[in-house]
């Protein structure tokens, strides 16, 4: 019995040293939303990023410096629930011959041309200042880079009389002088309409936004979160979500309770949803084209 | 709860009564006549005294006769005469009936020392022809165990015949001299014969066979015995 | 992005697939999924494990279980290790990070659900009635990756990895009713009892093991002899269906099973082949799933669905499995059992030979086997017998019921003076050091002192204090040594017996009533100490100094005194009745008795509570004895008993 008894026990030794696998996991592809986050505001003091943007303080990344075509439909909920519409287009050239640089010699930007005429839906844009302020070494700086073509309508005052049509196609000619026209038609998304939820409390360390939109399809949306410097009324946009357009999106709570409140005191979820278009011929001649629907909702940091 | 002995004879006799109670009344005689030398011995004692008329004799007397003597005991129903040379202990001048006798009997073997070895008895045919019954085989004696065998007789003669049959058997085991005279031997074994109780005389005539007979007895004993034999094979 | 994920515990899924109760076999009930009431057919110890192959793409293979079980008596005790119960799950959170070089980094997610080992208990009320209970560790290894904005002069995503382990103990409680030889049921709680950590980072609450409480039920039927259906069915709407076959050596199961959250209905099937040896089982079962379980699945069926099982879900791989059992038996195989035990005698601990000669319990013992077997019967009370005392063997004929006689030694060195209920344990053993089954019964252990009130047993009493009678006896004797040298030698015995009665009686000042102390009987020694006793102490203690010098002697039972018997003594004077006449002229004094040797010998009675001097004490006997035991036919009739000392 003894030995019957050692043995077994040798025999289940080594099977144990021998049997040291473990059963294989299950792996998952990935066929579920998913959401892509992205640092917009890296220096939450850095103004060049708010005067990049337009007056929803959202608009295109300018980083990449490619030269731009934007069709933008907004509106903007406020924390009284009200909305208005705006709608706005601009066109930026850049001159890549000309760059600017900072102090430490990175580039900043490049110059702005306006080499011709250029019409959205037949209505001439006009030509505008192009501004930017940025901190340079510590030191708050403003500079020109150039011009734009801007047409922009909204509650202050319907300057133009362009209105961007949703699900729809605006026209863009470009007079090139001297030169040739170039013309095309920009697609318009469907528009999109936002609600925000937040769940949870802050102390719980549980404090979640739940975002709801009108999905339309498989594409994808951009959700920006941005927030609203308690001192200086300005909107950062602080992070950006790229996900399904499937209708909802539950923002993790630490994306929300790690927002210095001494700092800011407003959110502003902003609902975008983007036909874009990048054309690169060469080094210096490349092209991106975008146009999309915007709803920006403004609520309390809770 | 002790009970404090005072060695005397008041309190002696106190505890024996305490531890005898329950015990058959005793039978009692009167000597209603004595003739000759007659004595008593009572209890334990070890002497003899004279027995006189209107005496009153208990069980726990022997009473003892000698030569040309004899006692004529009255009992409440009985009564008993006792001839010459003869000794009867009081307690068994008694009517007994079969079963009693036969209890009596059996009670030799119980009163043997544990684990009794048989004893393989003795089975020979022998012929001969059959004697007078009235043949009292009395033997004028003054050894003791031959008045006890005379008493004995004296008892069947009187009609006590089973307790007769103890008496003698007893004599023969404390006189074992007496068990070698036949005539004796033979006249309390026919009682048994004649009470039917045929195996326990069959014992007796086979012991009996093993003495020194003379012809007739010994005719009369085979006789006995093949009798016997035939009736406990018809039976 | 993920937000919950439905994991539930265990359901009844076993290897081996199930076998109800698997008359035949122990292997299947190391499942503690199938068997949550610990039942058990080990009679002592048993060992497990289970080594298989996984089917997963590629083969890869472990030990999935080891298991150690344990029966003493009615309790089994059962642990296992299973370090195979474990699922791993690898998936993209559903987060990403955009970095500075525009390139997207998925976050992914490693959850892993183990069962780590259990413990379980059971007890048999009876041969148709098991209870018991199973706990189960379980352990959740949540490791995920997550991106967190960092608010300092910058703003910037750290992507980081959190981690928490979270353990629970989970209960359950089972009972198994056996409703005759064909019919078995099962009832059993799932998740009745949990207690253990909970997730503390909210990011893991949602995906912890779900213990929804519910119940299972379980029934194994034989319509006919080698054939088993059994099925077992849970409150979730889970179930299992199995068909059992057994031929010799050889069994054969065959178990379908169906899982609400997998597909299709009968989600699979468990085939496997048993042998079963002398002190091992070998399993070699299968788990083979109706759906293709090498397909890639998407997240989202898992996030949706979940799983129901750490060890048979959606995402569980066919596998091939071979179980060894041990039923390793130190204990010796049960061949015999005791039904009752009837004590039939109280224990006087003086009544040596009493228990040595005639049983003082007789054990009702039926043999189990097929077999004639020879029972080794033996006994021991306790605070009497250090060890176990052997009664002689007996037979019992196959599958019949014996009464079994035990007899028991009683120490010399026994010498409690307290009469105390004690307690006996009887023992049967057929083979090996071990016995097959033991019983224990109360009895009453009297005093040494203690007699039952048989005169035949006061023979116990004389011999047990003989050394002391005999250097007394011998003592007295010598001062007389004078008187007795001048005696011829016929009579020597006759004077001895007379000095030892006088010099007894001068000793002693009272004698008891014997209604007062008829239950005890003091031992010579005690009686001098004492200075006195009742009628069965002064028999005891003269025939004792007689017997001691080796003067032979019985003891007369005078049963007539209603309630009160009364004792006296007879010894033998050697004397032949010629010789009689040498000690008296009375012949009513004496009796013969006729020795072992056929030789008639003189024996005379003396009344030992005649506390006068030896003549009195003779005469009293005998005339005692005349009425008593003679003409009244006592001896005869059994009211007067003669007992002799030997």
């Amino acid at each position: 019995m003894k030995k019957l008894i050692t043995y077994l026990f040798f025999m289940s030794v080594g099977l144990f040293l021998f049997g040291c696998d473990k059963p294989a996991p299950t792996e998952f592809f990935n066929d579920s939303s998913e959401a892509e986050y992205e640092i917009l505001s890296k220096d939450i003091n850095n103004e060049y990023y708010s005067n990049g943007f337009d007056t929803t303080g959202v608009t295109q990344d300018i980083t990449g410096l490619a030269n731009i075509i934007a069709l933008s439909g907004i509106k903007v909920t406020g924390i009284n629930d009200q909305t208005d519409r705006f709608s706005f287009a601009q066109t930026i050239f850049f001159d890549k011959s000309k760059p600017i640089l900072y102090s430490d010699g990175r580039l900043l930007a490049y110059e702005t041309i306006t080499p011709g005429i250029i019409k959205f839906d037949n209505i001439t844009a006009r030509k505008v200042l192009f501004r930017i302020r940025y901190r340079d070494n510590g030191v708050l700086r403003d500079t020109l880079l150039g011009k734009k073509y801007v047409l922009y309508s909204g509650r202050h005052g319907g300057m133009d009389q362009f209105h961007y049509r949703y699900d729809s196609f605006i026209n863009f000619k470009f007079h090139l002088v001297p030169g040739s026209d170039t013309e095309f038609n920009i697609p318009t998304p469907e528009e999109i309409t936002g609600t925000v939820n937040i769940m949870g409390k802050r102390a719980a360390g549980n404090l979640r936004a739940l975002l709801r939109w009108n999905k339309v399809g498989n594409k994808k949306i951009i959700i920006v979160i941005g927030a609203r410097l308690r001192d200086r009324q300005i909107i950062m946009p602080l992070y950006r979500v790229r996900t399904k357009d499937d209708g909802e999106l539950l923002m993790p709570a630490r994306f929300i309770y790690k927002i210095p409140l001494e700092r800011f005191d407003r959110l502003v979820f902003t609902f975008i949803r983007r036909f874009e278009h990048f054309e690169q011929v060469n080094d210096n001649n490349d092209l991106y084209i975008s146009s999309q629907s915007i709803h920006s909702i403004v609520v309390n940091i809770p | 709860m002790f009970i404090k002995i005072v060695k005397g004879d008041k309190m002696k006799k106190l505890i024996l009564v305490l531890l005898l109670a329950g015990v058959v009344p005793a039978q009692t005689f009167v000597v209603e006549s004595v003739s000759g030398d007659v004595k008593y011995q009572e209890g334990g004692s070890e002497s003899w005294v004279s027995l006189k008329a209107g005496d009153t004799v208990g069980d726990d007397v022997v009473i003892s006769t000698g030569s040309n003597s004899s006692v004529l005991l009255k009992g409440e129903n009985e009564q008993f005469k006792l001839g010459e040379l003869a000794a009867v202990s009081v307690s068994n001048i008694k009517t007994m009936d079969i079963d009693e006798l036969l209890l009596a009997l059996a009670m030799e073997d119980i009163m043997n020392a544990p684990k009794k070895i048989e004893k393989n008895s003795d089975n020979t045919a022998v012929y001969g022809t059959e004697t007078g019954k009235d043949n009292k085989p009395i033997i004028k004696s003054n050894d003791f165990g031959i008045k006890r065998l005379n008493g004995a007789v004296e008892l069947a003669g009187n009609g006590f015949e089973e307790s007769a049959v103890v008496a003698a058997r007893e004599t023969f085991r404390k006189y074992p001299g007496t068990k070698n005279i036949p005539s004796y031997r033979i006249y309390f074994a026919n009682i048994l014969y004649n009470k039917g109780l045929y195996e326990e005389a069959l014992d007796e005539y086979v012991d009996i066979q093993k003495l020194k007979l003379t012809d007739e007895k010994r005719a009369e004993v085979n006789k006995k015995t093949e009798s016997i034999k035939m009736k406990l094979l018809s039976e | 992005m993920i937000t919950s994920i439905n994991i539930f515990s265990q359901s009844s899924f076993g290897f081996n697939g199930y076998w109800g109760l698997s008359p035949n076999y122990n292997t299947p009930l190391y499942s503690f999924e199938s068997n949550p009431s610990n039942y058990s057919h080990l009679k002592d110890w048993g060992f497990s494990f289970v080594y298989g192959v996984e089917f997963s793409g590629k083969l890869n293979s472990n030990i999935y279980s080891i298991s150690l079980s344990k029966t003493l008596g009615s309790h089994n005790l059962s642990a296992r290790f299973t370090p195979g119960y474990q699922k791993e799950f690898l998936f993209n959170t559903g987060e990403s990070i955009i970095v500075e070089d525009s390139t997207s980094q998925s976050l992914t997610a490693d959850f892993t659900y183990k069962e780590l080992f259990g413990l379980g208990y059971s007890y048999k009320f009876s041969d148709d009635l098991n209870v018991g209970f199973t706990f189960r560790f379980f352990n959740q290894n949540f490791n995920q990756e997550i991106v967190t904005p960092v608010f300092d002069d910058t703003l910037y995503l750290v992507r980081e990895s959190i981690n928490e382990d979270v353990n629970f103990w989970k209960g359950d409680l089972g009972v198994n009713y056996m409703l005759n030889n064909n019919l078995s049921l099962t009832a059993a709680s799932v998740n009745l009892l949990n207690f253990g950590e909970k997730a503390s980072n909210p990011d893991f609450k949602d995906f912890e093991i779900k213990r929804e409480i519910g119940a299972l039920i379980g029934i194994g039927w034989m319509p006919a002899e080698p054939i088993g259906v059994n099925l077992i069915y849970e409150t979730s709407s889970s179930f299992q269906a199995s068909l059992n076959a057994y031929a010799s050596n050889f069994g054969f199961g065959l178990t379908i099973f169906h899982d609400k959250l997998q597909l299709p209905y009968i989600a699979g099937m468990v085939p496997s082949v048993s042998y079963k040896g002398d002190i091992f089982e070998l399993f070699i079962s299968g788990v083979k799933y109706f759906s293709d379980r090498k397909v890639k699945h998407g997240v989202s069926s898992f996030l949706n669905k979940g799983i129901s099982n750490v060890i048979n879900n959606p995402y569980s791989f066919d596998k091939v499995l071979l179980t060894v059992s041990f039923n390793i038996n130190t204990v010796a195989e049960k061949a015999v059992k005791f039904i009752d035990v009837e004590i039939v005698k109280d224990i006087y601990p003086t009544f040596t030979g009493n228990y040595i000669n005639y049983p003082y319990a007789y054990g009702t013992v039926v043999n189990l086997t097929g077999e004639y077997i020879t029972v080794k019967p033996s006994s021991k009370i306790e605070g009497v017998n250090e060890g176990k005392i052997q009664s002689p063997i007996s037979a019992i004929a196959p599958y019949d019921t014996a009464r079994i006689p035990f007899y028991i030694i009683i120490p010399e060195s026994y010498k409690s003076e307290k009469t105390s209920l004690s307690y006996a344990d009887f023992y049967v053993e057929t083979k090996g050091d071990e016995p097959d089954d033991q019983f224990q019964k109360a009895l009453l252990v009297n005093s040494v002192n203690s007699w039952d009130g048989r005169v035949s047993n006061l023979r116990y009493f004389i011999r047990k204090d003989i050394d002391f009678s005999m250097n007394h006896a011998k003592e007295i004797l010598s001062k007389h040594k004078s008187e007795l040298d001048t005696l011829p030698n016929v009579l020597e015995i006759f004077y001895e017996a007379r000095i030892l009665f006088n010099d007894f009686v001068s000793r002693l000042v009272y004698i008891s009533d014997p209604r007062a102390t008829g239950e005890y009987v003091q031992f010579p020694n005690q009686t001098f100490e004492l200075k006195g006793g009742d009628c069965d102490d002064l028999s005891v203690g003269y025939s004792s100094l007689l017997e001691s010098i080796g003067i032979q002697t019985a003891l007369v039972d005078y049963k007539t005194n209603g309630t009160v018997r009364h004792v006296n003594v007879l010894f033998n004077t050697k004397l032949s009745p010629d010789q009689a006449s040498l000690i008296t002229n009375n012949d009513t004094k004496y009796f013969i008795r006729e020795s072992l040797e056929g030789k008639d010998e003189v024996w005379l009675p003396v009344e030992t509570t005649s506390l006068t001097d030896f003549e009195t004490a003779w005469s009293d006997g005998a005339d005692k004895f005349n009425k008593e035991a003679i003409s009244n036919l006592g001896i005869a009739t059994g009211k007067v008993e003669i007992i002799d000392v030997y």
